[in-house]
Protein backbone atom coordinates (compact mmCIF):
# COMPACT_ATOMS: atom_id res chain seq x y z
CA UNK A 1 0.00 0.00 0.00
CA UNK A 2 1.52 3.37 -1.04
CA UNK A 3 1.58 6.56 0.99
CA UNK A 4 0.20 9.69 -0.42
CA UNK A 5 3.86 11.27 0.37
CA UNK A 6 4.92 8.43 -2.31
CA UNK A 7 2.65 8.80 -4.82
CA UNK A 8 3.31 12.88 -4.59
CA UNK A 9 7.32 11.61 -5.74
CA UNK A 10 6.68 10.98 -9.32
CA UNK A 11 7.02 13.53 -11.75
CA UNK A 12 4.07 15.93 -12.66
CA UNK A 13 4.70 15.47 -16.47
CA UNK A 14 3.54 18.55 -18.91
CA UNK A 15 0.24 19.28 -18.03
CA UNK A 16 -1.57 21.55 -20.12
CA UNK A 17 -2.11 25.34 -19.02
CA UNK A 18 -5.31 25.94 -17.22
CA UNK A 19 -5.16 22.59 -15.11
CA UNK A 20 -4.22 22.37 -11.61
CA UNK A 21 -0.71 20.96 -11.16
CA UNK A 22 -0.86 19.26 -7.78
CA UNK A 23 -3.24 19.27 -4.73
CA UNK A 24 -2.03 19.23 -1.23
CA UNK A 25 -1.19 16.11 -0.45
CA UNK A 26 -4.03 13.62 0.81
CA UNK A 27 -7.07 14.61 -1.12
CA UNK A 28 -5.74 14.64 -4.14
CA UNK A 29 -7.50 13.24 -6.57
CA UNK A 30 -4.96 10.47 -7.35
CA UNK A 31 -6.90 8.65 -10.43
CA UNK A 32 -7.69 11.75 -11.77
CA UNK A 33 -3.99 13.33 -11.74
CA UNK A 34 -2.83 9.75 -13.16
CA UNK A 35 -5.46 9.62 -16.25
CA UNK A 36 -3.62 13.52 -17.42
CA UNK A 37 -0.52 12.14 -17.09
CA UNK A 38 -1.09 9.24 -19.07
CA UNK A 39 -2.94 11.56 -21.81
CA UNK A 40 -0.94 14.54 -21.20
CA UNK A 41 2.50 12.12 -21.96
CA UNK A 42 0.89 11.75 -25.59
CA UNK A 43 -0.82 15.05 -26.35
CA UNK A 44 2.80 16.72 -25.41
CA UNK A 45 4.53 14.64 -27.85
CA UNK A 46 5.81 16.28 -31.23
CA UNK A 47 3.00 15.20 -34.51
CA UNK A 48 4.19 13.39 -36.81
CA UNK A 49 4.78 15.34 -40.11
CA UNK A 50 2.53 12.91 -42.00
CA UNK A 51 -0.30 14.19 -40.55
CA UNK A 52 0.82 17.81 -41.57
CA UNK A 53 1.33 17.06 -44.71
CA UNK A 54 -2.38 14.75 -45.48
CA UNK A 55 -3.01 18.81 -44.65
CA UNK A 56 -0.71 20.26 -47.05
CA UNK A 57 -1.37 18.27 -50.15
CA UNK A 58 -5.10 18.79 -49.75
CA UNK A 59 -4.84 22.28 -49.19
CA UNK A 60 -2.63 22.37 -52.55
CA UNK A 61 -5.43 20.13 -54.15
CA UNK A 62 -7.94 22.62 -53.22
CA UNK A 63 -6.01 25.76 -54.36
CA UNK A 64 -4.95 23.96 -57.37
CA UNK A 65 -8.86 23.37 -58.94
CA UNK B 1 -10.44 35.22 -54.72
CA UNK B 2 -8.83 37.49 -52.41
CA UNK B 3 -11.00 35.60 -49.07
CA UNK B 4 -8.52 32.78 -47.55
CA UNK B 5 -10.34 29.59 -48.34
CA UNK B 6 -12.77 28.90 -45.42
CA UNK B 7 -11.07 25.56 -45.48
CA UNK B 8 -7.73 26.40 -44.93
CA UNK B 9 -8.80 28.17 -41.32
CA UNK B 10 -10.69 25.15 -40.60
CA UNK B 11 -7.49 23.01 -41.51
CA UNK B 12 -5.32 25.35 -38.62
CA UNK B 13 -8.23 24.53 -35.92
CA UNK B 14 -7.54 20.59 -37.37
CA UNK B 15 -3.64 20.67 -37.14
CA UNK B 16 -4.40 21.93 -33.39
CA UNK B 17 -6.20 19.31 -32.23
CA UNK B 18 -4.19 16.97 -33.48
CA UNK B 19 -2.05 16.15 -30.71
CA UNK B 20 -5.47 15.46 -28.38
CA UNK B 21 -6.55 13.00 -31.02
CA UNK B 22 -3.53 11.05 -30.81
CA UNK B 23 -3.72 11.10 -27.34
CA UNK B 24 -7.42 9.83 -27.19
CA UNK B 25 -6.20 7.11 -29.61
CA UNK B 26 -3.27 6.04 -27.87
CA UNK B 27 -6.27 5.26 -24.83
CA UNK B 28 -8.03 3.19 -27.29
CA UNK B 29 -4.98 1.54 -29.39
CA UNK B 30 -2.16 1.22 -26.85
CA UNK B 31 0.41 0.63 -29.63
CA UNK B 32 1.80 3.90 -30.44
CA UNK B 33 2.09 2.75 -34.27
CA UNK B 34 -1.38 1.77 -34.55
CA UNK B 35 -2.81 4.57 -32.62
CA UNK B 36 -1.76 6.91 -35.16
CA UNK B 37 -2.70 4.96 -37.83
CA UNK B 38 -5.93 5.17 -36.34
CA UNK B 39 -5.42 8.84 -36.21
CA UNK B 40 -4.41 9.45 -39.59
CA UNK B 41 -7.68 7.56 -40.74
CA UNK B 42 -9.90 9.72 -38.76
CA UNK B 43 -7.99 12.96 -40.31
CA UNK B 44 -8.88 11.98 -43.52
CA UNK B 45 -12.13 11.16 -43.19
CA UNK B 46 -12.44 14.28 -41.58
CA UNK B 47 -11.12 16.17 -44.59
CA UNK B 48 -13.32 14.34 -46.51
CA UNK B 49 -16.71 15.39 -44.61
CA UNK B 50 -15.19 18.71 -43.97
CA UNK B 51 -18.76 20.00 -45.68
CA UNK B 52 -20.58 17.97 -42.65
CA UNK B 53 -18.93 20.13 -39.97
CA UNK B 54 -21.26 22.29 -38.62
CA UNK B 55 -19.19 25.77 -38.52
CA UNK B 56 -19.18 26.99 -34.43
CA UNK B 57 -19.66 23.67 -33.44
CA UNK B 58 -17.10 21.53 -31.36
CA UNK B 59 -14.17 20.75 -33.78
CA UNK B 60 -12.84 18.97 -31.34
CA UNK B 61 -15.36 16.70 -29.95
CA UNK B 62 -16.89 15.99 -34.19
CA UNK B 63 -13.09 14.97 -34.57
CA UNK B 64 -12.98 12.62 -31.58
CA UNK B 65 -16.10 11.47 -32.78
CA UNK B 66 -14.68 10.21 -36.08
CA UNK B 67 -12.19 8.41 -34.66
CA UNK B 68 -13.75 6.80 -32.33
CA UNK B 69 -15.94 5.63 -35.02
CA UNK B 70 -13.32 4.64 -37.09
CA UNK B 71 -11.98 2.70 -33.78
CA UNK B 72 -14.97 0.89 -33.51
CA UNK B 73 -16.14 -0.22 -36.89
CA UNK B 74 -12.05 -1.49 -37.26
CA UNK B 75 -12.50 -3.13 -34.13
CA UNK B 76 -16.12 -5.03 -34.95
CA UNK B 77 -14.15 -5.90 -38.32
CA UNK B 78 -11.05 -7.24 -36.35
CA UNK B 79 -13.32 -9.14 -34.22
CA UNK B 80 -15.25 -11.20 -37.02
CA UNK B 81 -11.95 -12.09 -38.33
CA UNK B 82 -10.51 -12.82 -35.15
CA UNK B 83 -12.13 -14.39 -32.35
CA UNK B 84 -9.57 -13.19 -29.82
CA UNK B 85 -11.27 -11.95 -26.73
CA UNK B 86 -7.91 -10.91 -24.65
CA UNK B 87 -5.98 -10.01 -27.22
CA UNK B 88 -6.98 -6.37 -27.23
CA UNK B 89 -5.76 -3.50 -25.68
CA UNK B 90 -4.16 -4.71 -22.48
CA UNK B 91 -2.39 -7.19 -24.70
CA UNK B 92 -0.45 -4.95 -26.79
CA UNK B 93 0.79 -3.26 -23.75
CA UNK B 94 4.81 -4.01 -23.61
CA UNK B 95 5.28 -2.52 -26.94
CA UNK B 96 4.91 0.46 -25.25
CA UNK B 97 8.03 2.70 -26.38
CA UNK B 98 10.36 3.66 -23.22
CA UNK B 99 8.86 6.12 -21.23
CA UNK B 100 10.29 8.47 -18.45
CA UNK B 101 7.37 6.88 -15.85
CA UNK B 102 7.69 6.28 -12.78
CA UNK B 103 6.43 2.43 -11.42
CA UNK B 104 3.59 3.92 -10.10
CA UNK B 105 2.41 5.14 -13.29
CA UNK B 106 3.16 2.26 -15.23
CA UNK B 107 0.87 0.41 -12.57
CA UNK B 108 -1.95 2.84 -13.35
CA UNK B 109 -1.23 2.56 -17.42
CA UNK B 110 -1.79 -1.89 -16.33
CA UNK B 111 -4.53 -1.10 -14.64
CA UNK B 112 -6.00 1.17 -16.75
CA UNK B 113 -5.55 -0.95 -19.48
CA UNK B 114 -7.50 -3.71 -17.91
CA UNK B 115 -10.63 -2.22 -18.16
CA UNK B 116 -13.50 -2.46 -20.45
CA UNK B 117 -13.11 0.21 -23.75
CA UNK B 118 -16.00 1.79 -22.57
CA UNK B 119 -14.69 2.95 -19.24
CA UNK B 120 -11.48 3.54 -20.23
CA UNK B 121 -12.79 5.76 -22.96
CA UNK B 122 -15.16 7.86 -20.33
CA UNK B 123 -12.46 8.21 -17.76
CA UNK B 124 -10.03 9.55 -20.52
CA UNK B 125 -12.44 11.65 -22.14
CA UNK B 126 -14.15 13.16 -18.77
CA UNK B 127 -10.51 12.89 -16.75
CA UNK B 128 -7.99 13.74 -19.11
CA UNK B 129 -9.13 15.47 -22.12
CA UNK B 130 -11.59 17.63 -20.33
CA UNK B 131 -14.62 16.80 -22.12
CA UNK B 132 -18.22 18.01 -20.84
CA UNK B 133 -20.48 14.71 -19.77
CA UNK B 134 -22.67 16.27 -22.26
CA UNK B 135 -19.85 16.18 -25.11
CA UNK B 136 -18.59 12.75 -24.20
CA UNK B 137 -22.37 11.35 -24.18
CA UNK B 138 -22.35 12.88 -27.68
CA UNK B 139 -18.61 11.57 -28.54
CA UNK B 140 -19.86 8.06 -27.55
CA UNK B 141 -23.57 7.81 -28.59
CA UNK B 142 -24.63 7.03 -25.20
CA UNK B 143 -27.34 9.08 -22.21
CA UNK B 144 -25.13 11.68 -20.27
CA UNK B 145 -26.58 9.09 -17.30
CA UNK B 146 -24.26 6.24 -18.67
CA UNK B 147 -21.89 8.37 -19.36
CA UNK B 148 -21.23 8.74 -15.74
CA UNK B 149 -22.37 5.58 -14.43
CA UNK B 150 -19.13 4.47 -16.69
CA UNK B 151 -17.12 7.33 -15.35
CA UNK B 152 -18.02 5.78 -11.67
CA UNK B 153 -17.60 2.21 -12.25
CA UNK B 154 -14.52 2.93 -13.92
CA UNK B 155 -13.22 4.63 -11.39
CA UNK B 156 -13.93 2.09 -8.48
CA UNK B 157 -12.36 -0.63 -10.81
CA UNK B 158 -9.56 0.99 -11.10
CA UNK B 159 -9.50 1.68 -7.04
CA UNK B 160 -9.91 -1.60 -6.59
CA UNK B 161 -7.40 -2.78 -8.89
CA UNK B 162 -4.75 -0.35 -7.49
CA UNK B 163 -5.70 -0.82 -3.95
CA UNK B 164 -6.22 2.78 -3.24
CA UNK B 165 -7.46 4.24 -0.01
CA UNK B 166 -10.88 4.48 -0.85
CA UNK B 167 -10.84 7.44 2.04
CA UNK B 168 -8.16 9.84 0.15
CA UNK B 169 -10.06 9.13 -3.18
CA UNK B 170 -13.69 8.78 -2.39
CA UNK B 171 -13.71 11.90 -0.72
CA UNK B 172 -13.27 13.54 -4.21
CA UNK B 173 -16.00 11.67 -5.77
CA UNK B 174 -17.97 12.10 -3.57
CA UNK B 175 -17.68 16.06 -4.16
CA UNK B 176 -17.51 14.94 -8.11
CA UNK B 177 -21.23 13.51 -7.43
CA UNK B 178 -22.78 16.35 -5.57
CA UNK B 179 -21.57 18.83 -8.51
CA UNK B 180 -22.69 16.15 -11.20
CA UNK B 181 -26.29 15.91 -9.26
CA UNK B 182 -26.37 19.63 -9.45
CA UNK B 183 -26.13 19.89 -13.10
CA UNK B 184 -28.16 16.89 -13.95
CA UNK B 185 -30.85 18.81 -12.26
CA UNK B 186 -29.73 21.73 -14.70
CA UNK B 187 -30.08 19.30 -17.50
CA UNK B 188 -33.74 17.76 -16.98
CA UNK B 189 -35.04 21.53 -16.42
CA UNK B 190 -34.18 22.00 -20.60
Amino acid sequence: MMSNEEREKSPAGGAAPGRARKAPAGKEDWIGANLRKVYDEALNEPVPDRFLSILKEIEKKERGS
Amino acid sequence: MSTRDPHSALHDQIVEVIPNLRAFARSLVSNPAQADDLVQGALMRALSNLDKFEEGTNLRAWMFTILRNLFYSELRKRKREVEDADGGYAATLSTQPNQIASLELKDFRKALAKLPEEQREALILIGASGFSYEDAANICGCAIGTMKSRVNRGRNRLADLLQIDPASDLAGDQAMASMLENKQALLAGC
